[in-house]
């Protein structure tokens, strides 16, 4: 595999990984947190408009 | 009167744990079929263009991303619109919570396009007219999050954000026609245009593929995120509830020696 190939590749699989890895980890933080402050906040306002 | 009472009891749903509901469980079911789709079709399936030749496969990404990020932008400069007519809380939080999923599709968006121009140009980055508009968009809703982070007054600091979410939607038809306005470096296509007629078969449907999978990750994000702002506007009464009361449990014993 010469040098152009590789960066190719290289690049195909980062932008793959970088749009996963960004949202996967985005999306995991929000549920966590809304996990954390359900714990916090009581039943009846817990309620979504 | 005792059994309407049980049965009335009965039917009211327990409060939710999280930001979870059946709801959004379908919606991110269906986003994961889709996006399994888009990997073994976008990764694996498909052929080489034509012309972009494996590069394509970054496109797979790139289109999904920057359409998500145009949704979750529109949304937003919508519910500032709302917000400044009716100024209810829901609309603050969905536009606020639009433009910080915005924010992540398209800075996503930039490095995604950032690899296939490296692939392309030989370079990350060109001061050209379509990164250059992209990049100002940027920083327009990273402003928009940093005014929403200065500490005030709920209703000031929405109407700040809602001025801002409506100023900054100008930006995108400017960054979707730059190729058409300026000359540029950038392919000469339009976002809508990247999905080109001549492209069939397999590439056609990895594309499509990926952009159902993105629009539904957006939306099914931002049902999770407007959920997560709505608690967290709760907790943070409470947590001022709890301080006025502390305060007035503090002033309590001065009181009574003053009497």
């Amino acid at each position: 595999m010469n040098s152009s190939n590789l960066t190719e590749t290289l690049c195909i699989v980062g932008a793959w990984l970088v749009t996963f890895g960004a949202v996967g980890a985005y999306g995991a933080a929000v549920i966590l947190r809304g996990r954390r402050l359900s714990k916090i906040v009581p039943p009846e306002q817990r309620r979504w408009m | 009167m005792t059994t309407t009472k049980i049965q009335s009891a009965s039917t009211v749903s327990p409060a939710p744990t999280g930001t979870g509901s059946r709801g959004t469980k379908v919606l991110g079911g269906f986003a994961l079929v889709f996006l399994a789709i888009a990997v073994v079709y976008g990764l694996f399936i498909s052929p080489p263009d034509a012309q972009l030749g494996n590069t394509i496969r970054i496109i797979y990404m790139h289109v999904p991303t920057v359409m998500a990020a145009y949704l979750a932008f529109i949304i937003t400069a919508v519910s500032s619109g709302m917000y400044l007519w009716k100024r209810t809380e829901f609309w603050d939080l969905l536009g606020s919570s639009a433009a910080e999923i915005g924010v992540l599709f398209f800075a996503v968006t930039i490095v995604d396009g950032a690899l296939w121009g490296k692939v392309t140009w030989g370079v990350f980055w060109r001061w050209e007219p379509r990164l250059t508009t992209s990049a100002v968009l940027l920083i327009m809703y990273i402003g928009y999050l940093a005014v929403r982070a200065i500490p005030a007054d709920p209703r000031t600091r929405a109407t700040r954000c809602a001025i801002i979410g409506i100023v900054a939607i100008v930006n995108v038809p400017i960054v979707h026609k730059a190729v058409d306005w300026w000359r540029g470096l950038h392919q000469g296509k339009t976002v809508l245009g990247t999905i080109d007629p001549e492209m069939g078969g397999t590439q056609l449907f990895a594309m499509y593929s990926s952009l159902i999978a993105g629009l539904l990750v957006c939306v099914w994000l931002l049902i999770h995120r407007f959920r997560a702002g709505f608690l967290a506007e709760r907790a943070s009464d409470l947590g001022l509830d709890q301080a006025l009361e502390e305060r007035r449990l503090e002033s309590s014993p001065a009181t009574g020696e003053d009497a």
